[in-house]
């Protein structure tokens, strides 16, 4: 194997952790909170903004797993180390920053509809970041390579 | 030597000054137990109010202009001033039965009770003033501004707790109010209270906190966050601030207002909502005028504490403050009573009560 790639399978299972470890780390605090009332009238536009900012992702991120789970040796791409780096990175530092905005809600505002303000605010500098990420993403999760390499699997993922 | 000041008619009309067509009019719904301060001048005749107007004039019959006049009672103030003519008009009252206060340079102030405007009735009652004396007349010639001294709802609005102090000052000496203001705001001096609000209550005064913060064990928080509306963030990754993740953090706060007089108090039905009961400091006098100061304390006087206590949510606009009594927190939380309140506050060891 070259060492200057990885890859894509492995890849694939370690961006598929930080995404669902992240992800399932914000779903958590944010029904806990929702059950215990921290969002009280304003539950609904929590959850407005939460969900656009990672269901993409980790809707794409599954269901690539899922379609690539029941075939061995699915994704035989390789990918530059230094390309998963960034991918990595990047999708650290966007669940990063959803986790924070929630954790740190307290230092933020000082009351629910006030933060809700500032959540809506987010999307200015989330989106493009989203942008970003997804598209890091997709090369890794839905590129057109992979269709070759294993039409098989490919053919599942579609 | 100071002249006496005799008004010769003071009349109260509910449809004088070309607003009869009013008097049939519902009468206007009483106004919030909020006192406004007075209007610099008094604007057009609104729906369903009446006026009061009468002429000042001193002993020897020569009119009094520039006497100012104020027409008030527990919810409302109104003041003028007469003209050349001696001639004054308090318009825009709402039906209700008011004081009136007649203050000039040179001269004892007047004091009338009991005017009453009956707009849908369209009543008209005429009050003979007597002579009388007052101390309230300065050295110098200046005379006190009784705009400064507004009036407490004589049914204080419900209250999360109340209770009624022991006796504050000793009967024997011939105690004035003066006396039991001295002890209560030297008290709310020592704890740290700053700004309170005075204001005139039948037989006696009361005297309002500024809001402050507490804990939900009824102890005063430290400053900043004592006098802040804002429930303070603790620091972060504390277990306060990790349980804050998820948990809304609640604030709580706490206005009292102390009655000093010697009538029975009935409160209203109606609870204090957190904008009037904020406002009660600012609003008030920020001394006890010496009219009221100098008024002999009865053997029968009591004070009586009355606590608005309120809650905020993180998980709501902060700003808004629900009052928290029997009926509101439906056992979901122990309500503190007023002498824990006191005592937490420091203001009972202050008072020097046992």
């Amino acid at each position: 194997m070259n060492p200057a790639t990885i890859s894509m399978e492995r890849l694939r299972g370690r961006l598929a952790v930080i995404w669902l470890s992240g992800s399932g780390l914000i779903l958590t605090v944010m029904i806990m909170g929702s059950l215990n009332g921290l969002f009280n009238k304003s539950t609904q536009a929590v959850w407005e903004w939460l969900m656009p900012t990672i269901m993409p992702t980790v809707g794409a991120i599954v269901s690539t797993l899922a379609a690539t789970a029941l075939v061995e040796n699915a994704s035989k791409g390789e990918v530059r180390r230094s390309f998963a780096l960034v991918a990595e990175a990047l999708s650290i530092f966007y669940l990063l920053i959803i986790l924070g905005s929630i954790v740190f809600k307290q230092s933020i505002s000082s009351d629910t509809p006030q933060w809700v303000e500032k959540l809506h605010m987010s999307n200015l500098w989330l989106g493009p970041l989203q942008g970003i990420v997804a598209s890091a993403l997709g090369v890794v999760f839905i590129s057109k390579k992979e269709k070759s390499a294993d039409p098989v699997a490919a053919g599942q993922g579609e | 030597m100071l002249k006496t000041l005799r008004v010769l008619s003071l009349v109260a009309l509910g449809g004088i000054s070309g607003c009869v067509r009013h008097q049939v009019a519902p009468p206007a719904p009483p106004p919030p137990p909020v006192v406004t301060p007075p209007p610099s001048n008094v604007g057009p005749e609104a729906p369903g109010t009446g006026v009061v107007s009468g002429t000042v004039t001193d002993s020897t019959g020569a009119v009094v202009p520039g006497a100012q006049v104020t027409v008030y009672n527990a919810e409302i103030q109104r003041t003028a001033t007469t003209n050349g003519s001696g001639y004054y008009a308090v318009t825009g009252l709402p039906w209700g039965t008011y004081s009136v206060l007649i203050i000039s340079s040179g001269f004892t102030e007047e004091k009338i009770t009991g005017v009453v405007i009956n707009v849908a009735e369209s009543a008209q009652t005429n009050v003979v003033l007597r002579v009388g004396t007052s101390s309230t007349v300065q050295a110098g010639g200046n005379t006190e501004q009784p705009a400064t001294i507004p009036g407490f709802p004589p049914h204080p609005p419900l209250a999360s707790a109340w209770v009624s102090l022991p006796r504050l000052v000793a009967s024997d000496g011939h105690p004035t109010l003066g006396d039991f203001d001295r002890v209560l705001s030297n008290a709310l001096d020592r704890m740290g209270y700053g700004t309170k609000g005075y204001y005139s209550y039948p037989d006696g005064f009361a005297l309002a906190t500024r809001i402050e913060q507490i804990f939900p064990d009824g102890r005063s928080m430290p400053l900043p966050a004592r006098f802040s509306l804002l429930p303070p963030v603790p620091k972060v990754f504390s277990l306060s601030y990790l349980e804050g993740i998820v948990v809304p953090r609640k604030g709580y706060f706490r206005i009292i207002v102390f009655i000093v007089t010697d009538l029975p108090i009935i409160q209203s039905e109606n609870p204090a909502t957190s904008d009037q009961a904020a406002g009660w400091p600012s609003h008030g006098a920020t001394k006890l005028p010496s009219k009221i100061s100098k008024d002999a304390a009865p053997d029968s006087i009591s004070v009586t504490a009355f606590v608005y206590e309120f809650k905020n949510s993180t998980a709501d606009d902060s700003s808004k403050l629900t009052l928290l009594d029997s009926a509101t927190i439906q056992g979901a939380e122990p309500l503190l009573d007023a002498k824990q309140h006191l005592q937490e506050s420091g203001l009972w060891a202050a008072l020097g009560l046992p």
